[in-house]
């Protein structure tokens, strides 16, 4: 239905993005995740016509949305990173007024922003100023904007950013349900790897502007599938007993802390051993050795060298 | 599509109290304290029409009488007809009605005063600058125009007049009142020449053009400041739109904008509209309360609606550039560096702190070139009752200042996909 083709974008300095390539079909709910600064919102500002590309197309049934950006704008809802409302409005005023410029008739608008507020859940809300809004809610009106048109396509970019756990909760099943139920194809963007876990069928990982891995969650771990990560934890880790790991050249990858070190190792050793052993000669104290399976947060430890979240 | 980004607007300036406190309260507050600060030194001020007229005479009307009577026993008409004509003669003196029904009228002395030279002195006169204008009359001048009334062609009678630039004002009226008159001189000689009807000279019809003048308000304190603060502080309206337009970008909703496929000349448009109307709606209001407390009343309240109407579309202009300069420049400077220097810059120019025009004709000219100067020409121009004309170039450049801008705003305006 949509897809990306080599998508550049170059700022004076910057590479923002550098060759994307990515697809989305009817119905699912696809992941873009990438640390600060990995391209996704420039992605997505191009994806949703926003900016043009220095090179490279988005192409939407089979037309290129760069030259002929209607078709999309019709059908798409963008729900923007940053919070796009009037705070000196209220919630029913920044409703109306978004719905209105798509030129909305008056009692589908009454009837939308009824469903709307609904769905995000502040029906108590309408007539209070954004601005004395909380953060979650905020958010989850910066979510309504983006559906009165009834668009059947939606990007999401970090929707959840800097919200408490309950909001967040509420607008991850609004999420699910917008698919569920509506039948909105949706691209989320995040940096919460549990987030695009539960969310999503298919995940890109994006980094320095680049795809590095795409697939389902399931082929995305399986890229791990090859290793079994360890987690020691004691009350203080002696150095001599992470001298040993380090030595080792069975041992891919290490990230330790006072109390706690973490081994990625080939799965074909037994390393459950080897560790036990060193334990003992080293004469380490020891709270408790984890066996631990493959996360998404694994997966992009291994392909970046770098943690998802700073 | 316009309608909704207008109300929008509108909300938005409504709910801000800075900006609503700046819009209108700044400026009546202002008008107060200084119609106590300086409403002593205007009172009892005399009218600003004031101004001497020279007339001379290079003949003398009673010879060219007498010189047609001799003459006039060589045309070919009938005794009775003959008659007639010397009777009627003696009843039409054009110079002398001009100087004493005219200029002479009780009306117009209190303004002009009207001093008789020989034309000898004119030279000299027209150095020394003592008088508003110098009318001078050629001689045989009653003769011809005798003559021409009977269908003799001899030379077209005419006046030569010698304005005082330093005193356009005061010759203007002059130049008007000698139009009508010369205008009168010519239809009475048509009337003749075609035998329509009696001699029409009169003094009455002269005076018409003559009644408006002496009708002229004299300008209070108040009427200057109400005007002077009004046009200085409907400035503000565009330097705020313009923040607007630029925190519309900032905060993101612009993109929301965008991608509802809103065209950006609509967007602009609704700017200009904006601005435009909150600039009526300002003018309104502050006009409003002051005719109800300062007591300053219009005239003639379609001028006012025009010359408010043309103000407001030139800060409804200037409302759409600044918001493209913002865009531009990613930041609201422009608003900024408007508010903060070039509004009291161009208010001063203009004159709204006090009447710089006193001071150098150079400054009165610049202050008409900025579209609040202009305005506040036209505006004490209405109030003080003059017609169209002496407003309708101020009114000419509001239009042109108005489109101008405009077009300039959608030059810099960036288009789409540009990153600005
Ligand atoms: N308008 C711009 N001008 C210059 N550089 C830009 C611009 N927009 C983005 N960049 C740069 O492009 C890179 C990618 O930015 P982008 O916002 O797309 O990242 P992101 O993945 O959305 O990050 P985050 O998770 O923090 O939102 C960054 O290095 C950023 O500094
Ligand atoms: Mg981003």
């Amino acid at each position: 239905m949509l897809e990306v083709v080599d998508l550049k974008k170059q700022y004076k300095q910057t590479r923002a993005v550098d060759g994307v390539n990515l697809f989305l079909e009817e119905g699912e709910i696809v992941g873009l995740l990438g640390p600060n600064g990995a391209g996704k919102s420039t992605t997505i500002s191009m994806m949703s016509t926003l900016i043009k590309p220095t090179s490279g197309d988005v192409r939407y049934l089979n037309e290129s949305v760069v030259k002929h950006p209607q078709k999309l704008r019709e059908n798409l809802g963008v729900v923007p990173q940053e919070i796009a409302l009037y705070p000196e409005l209220t919630a029913k005023e920044n409703l109306e007024f978004f719905g209105k410029i798509y030129k909305m008739d008056k009692q589908l608008l009454k009837q939308r922003m009824e469903e709307v507020f609904q769905l995000i859940g502040l029906e108590n809300k309408k007539k209070e100023l954004v601005k004395h809004f909380s953060g979650g809610m905020k958010r989850r009106l910066n979510i309504g904007a983006a559906l009165l048109h009834q668009p059947s396509i939606l990007f999401m970019d970090e929707p959840t950013v800097g919200i408490d756990p309950q909001s967040r909760n509420y607008i991850l099943d609004t999420v699910k349900q917008l698919n569920k139920e509506h039948h909105i194809t949706i691209v989320y963007t995040s940096h919460y790897m549990e987030e695009v876990e539960y969310l999503c069928d298919r995940i890109y990982i994006m980094d320095e502007g680049k795809i590095i891995a795409s697939g389902t969650k399931q082929e995305i771990k399986n890229i791990l599938s090859s290793e079994q990560t360890f987690i020691v934890e004691a009350q203080s880790l002696k150095k001599e007993f992470i001298e040993r790991f380090k030595k080792d050249g069975a041992v891919q990858q290490l990230s330790y802390s006072e109390n706690k070190v973490t081994i990625i190792v080939p799965k074909e050793t037994n390393y459950f051993h080897t560790i036990i052993q060193t334990v003992e000669e080293e004469k380490q104290e020891l709270k408790s050795v984890e066996v631990q399976k493959p996360s998404l947060e694994d997966v992009f430890l291994h392909l970046t060298g770098k943690a998802l979240r700073d | 599509m316009i309608y909704p980004l207008i109300k929008k607007q509108f909300l938005l300036v409504i709910r801000n109290r800075r900006n609503f406190t700046l819009l209108l309260v700044m400026p009546l507050v202002l008008v107060f304290i200084i119609n106590f600060a300086v409403g002593d030194l205007w009172q009892g001020e005399a009218p600003v029409l004031e101004g001497k007229l020279a007339i001379a005479e290079h003949g003398d009307e009673e010879e060219d009488l007498e010189r047609i009577k001799r003459e006039i026993a060589d045309i070919p008409i009938t005794d009775d007809q003959r008659n007639l004509v010397l009777q009627r003669i003696e009843q039409f003196k054009p110079i002398h009605i001009l100087k004493t029904q005219v200029f002479g009228s009780d009306d117009l002395k209190q303004f002009i005063q009207l001093e008789e030279v020989s034309p000898e002195q004119i030279d000299i006169l027209k150095k020394s600058g003592e008088y508003a204008a110098i009318l001078e009359v050629p001689e045989g001048f009653t003769y011809h125009i005798i003559m021409n009334m009977f269908g003799v062609q001899t030379e077209k009678p005419a006046f030569h007049y010698y304005i005082n630039e330093d005193k356009d004002f005061t010759a203007g009226i002059v130049m008007d009142i000698l139009a009508a008159f010369e205008e009168e001189m010519k239809v009475n000689m048509l009337f003749e020449r075609y035998d329509l009807q009696e001699f029409r000279v009169s003094s009455q019809d002269i005076q018409g053009s003559v009644v408006t003048v002496s009708k002229t308000n004299p300008l209070t304190s108040t009427m200057y400041y109400a005007v002077g603060m009004s046009v200085m502080f409907v400035l503000y309206i565009a330097s705020t739109i313009g923040t607007y337009a630029y925190e519309e970008k900032r905060i993101h909703v612009f993109e929301r904008i965008i991608l509802a496929s809103s065209s950006r000349w609509a967007y602009v448009a609704s700017i200009f509209l904006t601005g435009t109307l909150l600039s009526i709606i300002q003018l309104f209001i502050l006009y409003g309360v002051g005719s109800v407390i300062f007591k300053v009343n219009w005239p003639n309240i379609n001028q006012f609606l025009l010359i408010t109407l043309f103000l407001s579309m030139s800060v409804g202009a200037l409302s759409t550039l600044l918001t493209a300069i913002n865009y531009r420049t990613h930041s609201e400077q422009a608003s900024s560096v408007f508010s903060n220097m070039i509004v009291s810059i161009i208010a001063f120019l203009g004159g709204s702190f006090f009447p710089v025009h006193l001071i150098s004709s150079f400054i009165e000219k610049l202050g008409n070139l900025t579209p609040n100067g202009a305005a506040m020409s036209a505006y004490l121009t209405s109030l003080q009752g003059y017609g169209y004309g002496e407003i309708g170039n101020n009114l000419l450049y509001l239009i042109i200042f108005s489109f101008v801008i405009t077009l300039i705003a959608a030059f810099i305006f960036p288009k789409r996909g540009e990153v600005a």
